[in-house]
């Protein structure tokens, strides 16, 4: 298997935290290492709770091995919360067949805890019983809410579920036996509320899926056709031609911005607006001189009478914005484009 | 979830009493005489594991790896199934009780990751069988049920493979080092054709008693192309696998810190595949006649693209092997390999 330099993956600053240390250790003078130490990882936000962390340190004090002192634990611990985070950002991408917990078990310690293993234990003596590194784990990578990391608790758990072995004076590798035993209920919990969290989330969609089919769109408050005043603006200050496509998107704009795709319309509901607002944006388009030969209410009764021609052909009266929109388009350019003509 | 109906996934467990547990994949829909077939496979994969630990003057080789490549024969592409490896992994332990070996068969429509997979088989799934039968045993005592222990473990540790197919291969083994060509193996197989034969140093020339040190034995070695491609092929059969066949492509043994190495390149010409394949072992120390694998494919394809008369070719792979021919089919031809190029004097007296 590939080396892993968990140092190098998992990084810690350990100048940084060496310095905060140091000032927790200036702080506290009257108080006994283990004590500092402790503090320093509860000002880490390390651990449960104080006694916890400080029982922690004083049962594996005599169990580091010979060059290692409590500092290293702490490091360790602190970098294991780092080791945390990365696994938990795995699993919560992790699509485990059949939502498989001894799957997720199998992978997450293959992938994050095997090669860890190696490494740390070489914090601690070789002949220290098995039980004791599985407690370890379980204090190690449990989340930070959790209440309860007694190491004696821990300890008084696994005791029992992970013996150690010997052959002859040779300690028998059981290194997975005690990964599974000190990680599998954290991995499985882990999991569940990944689960949990996917499961809140669909409900959450579907939920927000439901809102925007029931959905009612709001009908525009009016028909607005800037781009028939420009053309006609146009038309009577240059006298220049209006093309027949130009005057098309000019009432297919008009009636967009009242018609929407996928919104039933009744024709009685809109007609009066239209004729209102088309005769006022056709009024508006005109110069202050022809405004006096054709006013308002000239132009208000021309479109009426369009649209009653109109009405009459109509099979249906509730139709789809588009489908208004394509019945529309053909009579209105016409409109506009006579009544340019008699200017 | 990938279907079962997709792929070819098996886990065969063996202990030192060649006691084979296993734990296959298959789909519902084959018959009970395909499931029955399936259910033998393990013995045969197996078998040669369990051959060289009987052969190799009492040297316990591993097969740590074969695989071999697919090619659509005599089939319209629609008919096909679409597969893209074929390998096994084997993983070996020695403990207290022992050695045992866990075999895994894959066959996937995927170039696997095949070094994440045989991590995972060697280091998790094998130590977690062994180290599950050390801690239930002690806990169980009399209760210990070992069967059910071992199912368990099978069961997960294909679960942990299944779930891994699918990761794209990163590099492939031991690309960079340097291996000692010590035989040829020629090999042409059609309906009513079938020859193999091994090229390798003279009787007599000292090299040959020297590299018998590093293999199994040129028997074991002359038979085993021929062994798992055919098995490869009736495993393609049983599980119903359509208008596909089997070359072997690459076998790795290893035996404490020896390898050995056999890497194949194939021509299906004329309805005959024609194959030339290299028994390559580790050389540490350097010396002229060491090279890349990509030295040994380059110069096997070109003996098969330019039709190139063998005898011609021995000697870019080895300059010295002889043109003498060992035919590796018949009984009595591979006893006369046993006889005369396993014969090493100096090294049964030491045993």
């Amino acid at each position: 298997m590939e080396k892993i330099n968990i140092e190098e993956i998992y990084k810690i600053e350990k100048d940084k935290l060496l310095r905060y240390y140091d000032r927790i250790k200036g702080q506290f003078r009257s108080s006994g290492p283990t004590q500092i130490v402790a503090k320093f990882l509860i000002n880490q936000s390390i651990g449960s709770n104080y006694n916890d962390v400080y029982e922690t340190l004083l049962y594996f004090r005599d169990k580091l091995a010979d060059g290692k002192e409590l500092l290293d634990l702490a490091f360790e611990w602190i970098r294991a919360q780092k080791i945390r985070l990365e696994y938990k950002k795995y699993l919560i991408r992790a699509q485990y067949a059949n939502n498989n917990l001894s799957l997720a078990v199998d992978d997450c310690i293959f992938k994050f805890f095997l090669e860890y293993d190696k490494y740390i234990r070489n914090l601690l003596k070789k002949d220290i019983r098995e039980h004791n590194l599985s407690a370890l784990y379980e204090i190690f990578f449990s989340p930070y809410e959790s209440k309860n990391l007694n190491i004696q608790d821990n300890l008084a758990r696994h005791i029992d579920n992970v013996p150690t072995h010997h052959h002859e004076t040779e300690k028998i590798n059981t290194n997975i036996i005690i990964l599974r035993s000190g990680l599998s209920i954290i991995i499985v919990k882990d999991y569940e509320d990944v689960l949990f969290a996917r499961k809140e989330e669909k409900l959450r969609k579907e939920l927000k899926f439901k809102k925007t089919t029931t959905y009612k769109i709001v009908p525009e408050s009016k028909f607005e056709g800037l781009l028939i005043e420009r053309l006609i603006k146009t038309f009577c200050i240059s006298n220049r031609e209006i093309s027949d496509k130009e005057m098309e998107n000019a009432v297919a704009q008009f009636l967009s911005s009242y018609f929407k795709f996928g919104a039933l319309y009744d024709f009685d509901d809109f007609k009066d607006l239209l004729i209102q607002n088309l005769a006022e944006d056709v009024f508006s388009g005109l110069t202050e001189k022809l405004k006096l030969a054709n006013t308002l209410g000239n132009i208000k009764y021309l479109v009426l009478n369009v649209i009653t021609i109109f009405s009459k052909t109509i099979k249906t009266r509730k139709l789809d914005g588009l489908a208004w929109k394509k019945d529309l388009s053909f009579i209105l350019k016409e409109f506009v484009i006579k009544f340019i003509n008699t200017l | 979830m990938r279907s079962h109906e997709n792929i070819i996934l098996g886990l065969f467990f063996a202990d030192e009493d060649n006691l084979v547990f296993d734990n296959i994949k298959y789909s519902d829909n084959l018959t009970d005489m395909k499931i029955n077939d399936i259910k033998m496979l393990s013995y045969k994969f197996l078998g040669p594991v369990f051959l060289t630990a009987a052969t190799g003057i009492g040297k316990n080789w591993q097969i740590e790896f074969i695989e071999a490549s697919l090619s659509l024969r005599g089939a319209n592409v629609d008919e096909v199934d679409v597969l893209q490896s074929f390998f096994t992994l084997n993983s070996s332990i020695e403990t207290q009780d022992g050695a045992s070996n866990l075999f895994a068969l894959i066959s996937t429509p995927y170039t696997e990751d095949v070094k994440l997979l045989y991590d995972e088989i060697s280091n998790y799934i094998h130590p977690s069988i062994t180290q599950s039968k050390i801690m239930n045993e002690n806990l169980s005592g009399s209760r210990f049920d070992f069967n059910r222990m071992i199912n368990s473990e099978l069961e997960r540790g294909l679960n942990l493979l299944e779930y891994s197919l699918g990761a794209s291969r990163k590099a492939y083994w031991e690309e960079g080092q340097k291996y000692y060509c010590v035989g040829l193996i020629e090999r042409k197989t059609g309906e009513n054709i079938r020859i193999s034969n091994l090229y390798t140093f003279s009787k007599d020339d000292p090299l040959r008693k020297l590299y018998l040190e590093y293999i199994p034995s040129y028997y074991v070695l002359s038979i085993l192309p021929d062994y798992y491609e055919h098995l490869i092929s009736e495993t393609l059969e049983v599980y119903e696998k359509k208008g596909i066949s089997p070359n072997i492509r690459m076998m790795r043994l290893r035996y404490r810190d020896k390898k050995v190495v056999y890497l194949e390149e194939y021509i299906f010409e004329n309805k005959i595949s024609k194959s030339y394949g290299v028994i390559l072992v580790q050389q540490n120390g350097e010396i002229e006649e060491t090279r890349k694998l990509s030295y040994f494919k380059k110069n096997l394809r070109l003996i098969l693209d330019k039709n190139k008369d063998i005898k011609d070719s021995l000697n870019s792979i080895n300059p010295h092997f002889v043109s003498e021919r060992w035919g590796t089919i018949s009984n009595e031809d591979l006893d006369k390999i046993g006889l005369i190029l396993d014969k090493n004097d100096k090294l049964q007296s030491n045993e």
